[in-house]
């Protein structure tokens, strides 16, 4: 198994994807049959087209139950995390805010 | 007679990133009574961590290079040999996953990217979920917890010897079959030389306000000038203007520059839990109650098509001077 994947290739029963690393990508290569985690910005999902979704209307839809054993790991609550309110200076408007961006990267020794 | 807790730190041949040995610090404050010991895995495993003294050392040919199913096997048969406490690593990429298949082959529930934990009975646990944009408390009930905490959430050196003394370095083969090594990296390819988005000092970010591929250019140049890495909004890698590499946020990079100048970008939570970590972020936006304009520290509010060009321009006749 391996996770995060933004490419994936099939070939001869072998499976080649690809992983973003720090510095580019790292190649991984599993023998099928495997799971694989993709990431978002592997491809575009196509549109559902009509007959598709007619289709899946009559689609039988298998349900099964599953007890987990007590204890594990257990939510108890969700909550929002707090935002942090900066205080934002605003260097000014337009083009004529240009001056004061600059005078900031020079201060913070980034220009 | 309990053992350590394992802290896994991840390596890339060699090379620790620094977000891997915060679990160090996240141990220490978690588990202050317990002996903390790093763990290093393969031929290549840095030995000395600035961080910590004690280190095991798990060797095994078929742990060469990075493959997580066989870290995971043979992290999970170093603790049961060493009858460790718990399990923790930090929750990058690769930490998750090795720490995801430990709990899998030790069928224990596996806590990710924790920002606060209490060893009770239960323990008790807040992660943050859906990249940052929930927080959930929990219980954690388990014979070996197994814990991974969030980017950034104990980013000091917690209690961290700086100097340590000679690491003492405890040496582990576990027991591997072929099979464990099924999933291993066979390649690498490098992106791009030099400035990364992970490592640049600065990172210019342009959003849905870019408008087009072509109005990256004078995004392109500010970077230029400042030594600085281009990166974008979600928004922008699915309309092709950039590639899926150059992205910024929760389902792309997570970066930490001195400064991040975000140009047209709203500043959705799913942006800003991947550039949260930056020192300072100066927002150029026509909006100034968006978001990201309300939480930058320095704003400048207009089209950032105008703003952007005048920076460039005022940059170059400073330096001309």
């Amino acid at each position: 198994m391996v996770n995060g994947i933004k490419a994936i290739d099939v070939a001869d029963g072998v499976l080649t994807a690809r992983r973003e690393s720090e510095a580019g990508f790292e190649v991984y290569r599993l023998e099928l049959p495997a799971v694989v985690g993709v990431k978002e910005g592997i491809n575009l999902p196509r549109y559902p087209t009509l007959p598709g979704r007619l289709r899946s209307k009559k689609a039988e839809v298998r349900s099964l139950s599953s007890a987990p054993a007590p204890g594990g790991l257990t939510m108890v609550r969700f909550e929002t995390p707090v935002v942090e309110v900066s205080e934002t200076v605003l260097l000014g408007t337009g083009a004529a805010a240009a001056a004061a961006v600059v005078d900031l990267l020079y201060e913070l020794g980034l220009a | 007679m309990s053992g350590p807790v394992l802290v896994f730190v991840d390596h890339d041949r060699g090379t620790v990133d620094d977000a891997s040995t915060q679990a160090i610090a996240f141990a220490r404050a978690t588990l202050p009574d317990a002996d903390v010991a790093a763990v290093v895995i393969g031929r290549h495993a840095p030995l000395s961590l600035d961080a910590i003294a004690t280190v095991t050392h798990v060797r095994h040919e078929a742990l060469d290079d990075y493959a997580p199913e066989a870290w995971g096997d043979s992290l999970h048969q170093l603790a049961v040999q060493v009858n460790a406490v718990a399990i923790f690593a930090t929750g990058t990429e690769r930490g998750n996953e090795v720490l995801a298949h430990v709990a899998a082959i030790a069928d224990e529930p596996f806590a990710a990217n924790v920002v606060q934990a209490s060893p009770a009975s239960p323990w008790q646990i807040r992660r943050t979920r859906w990249g940052g944009s929930l927080l959930e408390d929990a219980t954690l009930t388990a014979e070996l917890p197994i814990l991974s905490c969030a980017l950034h959430a104990y980013p000091s050196p917690l209690g961290a010897e700086r100097n340590p003394p000679v690491a003492s370095v405890t040496e582990f083969v576990p027991a591997l079959g072929p099979e464990v090594a099924r999933t291993r990296i066979v390649d690498r390819v490098p992106v791009a030389e030099g400035i990364t988005l992970t490592t640049a000092p600065v990172v210019v970010s342009g959003g849905r306000g870019v408008g087009s591929e072509a109005g990256f250019a004078a995004i392109e140049a500010l970077a230029e000038l400042l030594g600085a890495a281009v990166g974008c909004s979600r928004v922008v890698t699915n309309q092709g203007w950039r590639p899926h590499a150059d992205q910024v946020g929760q389902t792309g990079k997570r970066v930490a520059p001195d400064l991040y100048i975000a140009c047209g970008i709203s500043g959705a939570i799913q942006h800003w839990v991947g550039m949260q970590a930056a020192k300072h972020v100066l927002a150029i936006n026509t909006d100034p109650d968006a978001p990201m304009v309300t939480k930058a520290d320095y704003a400048a509010i207009g089209d950032l098509h105008e703003i952007v060009p005048a920076i460039v321009e005022e940059l170059r006749r400073r330096r001309r001077a």
